[in-house]
């Protein structure tokens, strides 16, 4: 185990914390800006949660506060003040910010309270930060070389999933969703004119699977690192233009990718802010017993947890059985629509509903093909008429979703009263068999 | 493995530099649907309308002027003239029409009579937020239709006056404002909200069969959400035999819509039917003919309605329930293999793919 006796310079893990707090304090007042808060948070009468999270709730107009502290406590990590104490805030906030409402569920935000919990064990402001120049912390130059490490096999594990996801049929072999999306875009310049060549998606679709399981590894590799980089940059900038949506994520993993490196500029931090005098110094002796016994064990998880889908039955894209936290990032089409009966158990009176009367458009395009949102909703409808005075109601969806192109289908039993069903980790029996087939990872 | 991705990574920085060449066979000219749809049919449809408008005060200031009963029933005619040339125009329904409150000014139904005989015998402002019911064709047409009008009180002849006044004040500025916008709606390229394709699929394609047809013309009168059908509700209560007309007209400009029809000439131009059988043949699907199917079937079984609804609304409401199903299942392809097909984008927040 000689690999956890080596040293090594402090400075990438520094710089990961100063890029990490100024990434996440632009997102969030990009998001600010943009009326978001007010649009996604405070505006729909409903939200729907994660499983087990239902106490997550946004705080009406106090949300703008906890964006505020969030963004506070971003700005406090980059400059590494009070750092332990910030950072905790920060992953705390945001996190809660990510758990108010699963239909916004991104997998990038995710990724951040991923790096969020782990810095929160890190010792990342002992180098070029506000606390080593005030002496607040004990400063070091080197630290175990696992410390610098932990943060990159985090970013391996994002790549080598995301790889992997995109190892199946439909990406491959029909290049779908990419045959769909990419015409869309052709009003780019320059590239709008290629966007309708047949052979661009299968090149978009390869390229994209090749790179996302195999660029971690010429990162790690030091002789291939500065090519590897290149890349990185031209595949999230290529993403970025072609699909806008997705955000700020081409621009997290381009920044947070720099960690990688060992190179002297990330050592600029420690000439801003250089450390304190010699007594507020220590050499090599940073050995936390709690993190060393948590940050193991969060790392087997982040391994493990992405292939909780193997466990399920059924095609995960059309189930969506463990598709979140997995790093399933772009890689299929789903459009769905749903209308809801309230019925009333004693009387058999109905009650057509509309959902989008109670749901924004976000809200509603992403419930209407993710069954267990699809439940969430039938619930809230089932305990709103309870309210209103309905003694027993039963609640039944007419669906249909399309996958990938494929003519449509039902996705839940249209004669399933789903106030009789529960959520939970098991297997969902209440979807309805997908009529075809997607073979691969 | 370095040299593949980094050969793969400068060939896709070579195309995307490199291209400069003739225009593509196998591209489809998206900007000549959008172009099609405002020349075709946006513009002339408002220009029809508006004389429509016209064609129905001329034939008021007749009445007005002679006093004599077939002259009122002139005014009726060229009344339904001009809410059928409303049915082609009211689809249209964002620019220019959604910033002069076009749709308010001309068809909310069923209309206030309360508030309307209010208004005769009083002041009121037809601006105001709360007379969005007392006026538009629905509130002419209970001026007309009705019984217990007296055509003699000089305050109806005036409310019918600034009723309509109002609607041709409307429709004038829509379509002037049009001159302005067109340019800047068929320059509008992409699919993103606000794109031309984005305001045009998430404004007109998909809302106004949801919500203008299928629910405001057949779900609502029909019962079909609570079982109770409501036949006071549906279009053209009062003059009783033009629902089935309106309706049908409504439905058939909105599938000219889809097939890229001319509002005049009913020629076949550039057509968003021809973009989705394009995207039909990229993914190997079969939606151009889906669409036609439902189209169809859709304004054949709006024809095979009695003129009447309000009385089908009455005995047999489940007519209307047919029709709304068959529209339902059209709303439903649109949401689902539609919206993913064109790809267009119906809000603003991030999100990485479903």
């Amino acid at each position: 185990m000689g690999y956890f006796k080596r040293y090594t310079h402090l400075a990438p893990l520094a710089f990961l914390r100063f890029a990490f707090g100024a990434l996440m304090f632009a997102a969030l007042l990009r998001s600010l800006i943009n009326g978001w808060v007010y649009e996604l948070y405070i505006q729909p009468s409903f939200h729907f949660s994660f499983y087990s999270f239902e106490w997550v709730t946004p705080l009406g107009e106090w949300t703008y506060a906890l964006w505020g502290v969030a963004m506070l406590s971003a700005l406090l990590v980059c400059v590494g003040y009070l750092y332990r104490l910030s950072i905790i805030v920060f992953t705390l906030a945001f996190t809660y910010i990510e758990l108010m409402d699963v239909a916004y569920y991104l997998n990038h935000y995710y990724f951040v309270s991923v790096l969020g919990i782990a810095l929160c064990w890190l010792p990342a402001a002992h180098y070029g930060s506000v606390d080593a120049w005030l002496g607040r912390a004990k400063s070091a130059d080197e630290m175990p070389r696992w410390v610098v490490d932990l943060p990159k096999v985090l970013v391996s594990f994002l790549y080598l999933f995301a790889g992997l996801a995109k190892m199946n049929s439909d990406w491959l072999i029909e290049a779908q969703p990419l045959k769909m999306w990419l015409p869309s875009r052709y009003d780019l310049p320059i590239l709008g004119g290629l966007v309708d060549e047949p052979w661009l998606p299968y090149a978009f679709a390869w390229f994209g699977m090749i790179y996302d399981s195999t660029i971690w590894i010429f990162l790690w590799w030091k002789r291939t690192r500065k090519f590897a980089y290149i890349t990185v940059i031209i595949f999230h900038t290529l993403t970025a233009i072609f699909f806008p949506a997705i955000g700020v994520f081409p621009f997290v993993m381009i920044v947070i990718t720099l960690s990688f490196f060992d190179a002297p500029w990330q050592r600029l931090l420690g000439k801003i802010w250089p450390s304190a005098p010699r007594k507020y110094h220590e050499y090599r002796s940073w050995n936390p017993p709690l993190a060393k016994l948590i940050l193991p064990a969060f790392v087997a998880w982040q391994f493990f947890f992405p292939m909780r889908s193997q466990l399920y039955p059924d095609e995960l894209f059309w189930t969506e059985e463990g598709f979140r936290f997995s790093w399933r990032v772009m890689l299929m089409e789903k459009s769905g629509a749903t209308e809801f009966k309230v019925v009333d158990g004693k009387t058999g009176e109905y009650d057509w509903v509309n959902p989008s009367s109670y749901l924004n458009r976000t809200q509603e395009k992403q419930m209407s093909f993710q069954p267990d949102l699809i439940l969430q909703f039938a619930h809230f409808l089932g305990n709103k008429y309870r309210q209103a005075g309905m003694q027993n109601p039963e609640v039944y969806v007419r669906s249909a979703v399309s996958l990938n192109a494929r003519e449509s289908q039902p996705i839940i039993d249209e004669s399933v009263n789903l106030m009789s069903v529960k959520d939970g980790w098991g297997h969902k029996e209440w979807i309805t068999e997908w009529n075809d087939e997607i073979s691969g990872w | 493995m370095r040299k593949v991705l980094f050969s793969l990574a400068t060939f896709l920085l070579l195309i995307s530099c490199g291209e400069e060449g003739p225009q593509q066979s196998d591209s489809f000219d998206r900007k000549a649907v959008v172009t099609q749809i405002v020349d075709e049919m946006i513009l002339p449809s408002y220009a029809d309308l508006s004389a429509a408008l016209t064609d129905l005060k001329s034939d008021y200031n007749a009445y007005l002027a002679s006093g004599s009963p077939s002259a009122i029933e002139d005014v009726k005619a060229s009344w339904l003239e001009a809410y059928l040339a409303w049915q082609d125009a009211a689809m249209w329904n964002f620019g220019p029409a959604e910033d002069n409150g076009l749709l308010p000014a001309m068809n909310i139904y069923p209309t206030d009579t309360v508030q309307i005989l209010q208004n005769i015998g009083g002041t009121y402002d037809l601006n105001s937020i709360g007379q969005i019911d007392a006026q538009g064709f629905p509130a002419l047409e209970y001026l007309l239709f009705s019984n217990g009008i007296d055509w003699n009180n000089a305050d109806v002849q005036a409310y019918f006056d600034n009723v309509l006044a109002r609607m041709e004040n409307k429709v004038n500025a829509a379509k002037s404002d049009w001159d302005d916008y067109r340019s800047t709606f068929i320059n509008s390229e992409g699919t993103d909200r606000g794109s031309a394709l984005g305001i045009l699929f998430n404004h007109t394609y998909l809302p106004y069969l949801e919500v203008h047809i299928r629910e405001a013309k057949f779900g609502i009168p029909g019962g079909q959400r609570t079982g109770t059908a409501l036949p006071e509700k549906v279009e053209g209560l009062y003059s009783r035999v033009h629902s089935r007309e309106l309706a049908s007209r409504a439905f058939a400009a909105y599938r000219r819509a889809w097939t890229g029809m001319s509002h005049i000439s009913h020629t076949a131009g550039p057509a968003l039917i021809d973009y989705v059988k394009y995207m039909d043949g990229r993914n190997g699907t079969e939606l151009n003919g889906e669409l036609f199917d439902q189209l169809d079937e859709i304004q054949l079984a709006i024809d095979g309605l009695d003129a009447d609804f309000y009385s089908i609304a009455e005995t047999n409401p489940q007519q209307l329930n047919d029709v709304w199903v068959k529209q339902q299942l059209m709303v439903f392809t649109i949401k689902t293999e539609i919206s993913s097909a064109l790809n267009v984008t119906i809000s603003y927040v991030d999100s990485d793919g479903d």
